[in-house]
């Protein structure tokens, strides 16, 4: 049937070429050279064996901070030429002034109601629609749903082809 | 959630209630049947944005000014004015006198 | 057949004032369409019948919608797993 007013999506995926979609910072925890944090606290405590779960507890919540820190220092980043600043800084504006200059988002105006009419009072209270018209579409309805359950497919070739072997 | 404003809705002749929702979709005010009924706002609110959708004249990017849905003993008519959207429950006489 | 479809559609079409016709299944798949209607609004107008019909879930029949405006009216009525849409330009 095809979709009425489908939309296609972004499709563009993780680009090679570093643009303003890469990462600046890599995931730490699937760099290797990110440090795991000394957890000093546990081993100092050795008399601490009643309160076992509490450490326990705070050792888990030290070793997670430690996992979503980033460590910027660990991280050999590729370091940006000061040409290379200039043509992104570049590239980014230009694209954002497309945006603003460019044609509205089709998808916006799935969101954004029109401006509408002035005093909705006078429209709300204005005469129902006619009789006349609520007659007509309801007689043409009924025998518009009759004259689509007598359509049929009529199936004058073979649905499955066969072609000839060579 | 209800008491007259400047919109004068309850003044809308055989009128069971009235809705006033805005764009995200909440309930402004209301009135009698319609009071905080946020379900048919809801529907309504989907078939506002439906509607805008459809060209009523094919030469003009114009939309509709009201929108009825019609029942047989009520009618749901509803408008949009200045990013809100106004919905109004009023009665159905089908046996009004009308000569063709 | 779909002649008698056809034959509705052009008779439709003859009422004062009726400018475009459409005929769609409960899928939205436009099943006939003459006049202003075009075939790619059929999706829209079941789904707003659809929403329609939530209104009022005990309702034996589904109601008709009307979108007015100074230059014309469009009516949906959905009858069992039809809907249909007329395109109406005000007649002086």
């Amino acid at each position: 049937m095809g979709c009425c007013f489908g939309r296609d999506e972004d499709k563009r995926t993780q680009v090679e070429s570093p643009d303003e979609r890469s990462r600046l910072l890599v995931d730490p925890g699937r760099h290797p050279s990110s440090r795991p944090i000394n957890s000093e606290y546990g081993s100092q405590s050795p008399s601490s064996l009643t309160k076992g779960d509490e450490q326990s507890e705070l050792n888990r919540i030290l070793h997670k901070a430690a996992n979503d820190v980033i460590d910027v220092s660990a991280i050999d980043s590729h370091t940006m030429e000061q040409h290379e600043y200039l043509d992104r800084a570049r590239t980014y504006s230009s694209r954002v002034a497309v945006v603003v200059t460019g044609t509205k988002k089709p998808s916006s105006s799935l969101l954004v109601l029109p401006q509408g009419v002035s005093v909705p009072y006078t429209v709300l209270a204005d005469e129902p629609v006619s009789l006349a018209d609520i007659n007509m579409i309801n007689v043409a309805a009924e025998n518009a749903s009759k004259a689509v359950k007598g359509v049929k497919v009529k199936h004058r070739e073979d649905l499955v082809v066969q072609f000839p072997q060579t | 959630m209800s008491g007259p404003g400047p919109h004068n809705l309850d003044r809308v002749p055989d009128q069971d209630g009235y809705l006033i929702i805005n764009g995200d979709g909440a309930v402004m005010a209301s009135s009698g049947d319609l009071e905080n009924d946020e379900r048919v706002a809801g529907i309504l609110m989907n078939m506002v944005r439906l509607a805008s959708r459809i060209k009523i004249n094919p030469d003009k990017p114009e939309t509709f000014k009201r929108l009825s849905v019609v029942f047989d003993d009520f009618m749901y008519v509803a408008t949009i004015s200045s990013s809100k959207v106004y919905v109004s429950k009023r009665r159905h006489n089908p046996q009004e006198p009308v000569l063709a | 057949m779909e002649n008698n479809l056809e034959r509705l559609l052009d008779e439709t079409l003859n009422n004062p004032g009726v400018v475009g016709v459409l005929c769609a299944d409960k899928q939205g798949l436009c099943l006939g369409v003459k006049g202003t209607a075009t075939p790619e609004s059929s999706g829209i107008v079941v789904a707003l019948s659809q929403q329609a019909a939530l209104l009022k879930p005990a309702a034996s029949t589904a109601p008709v919608i009307c979108l007015e405006s100074d230059k014309g009216n469009v009516l949906v009525k959905s009858h069992e797993d039809t809907t249909l849409v007329i395109h109406k330009m005000p007649v002086y």
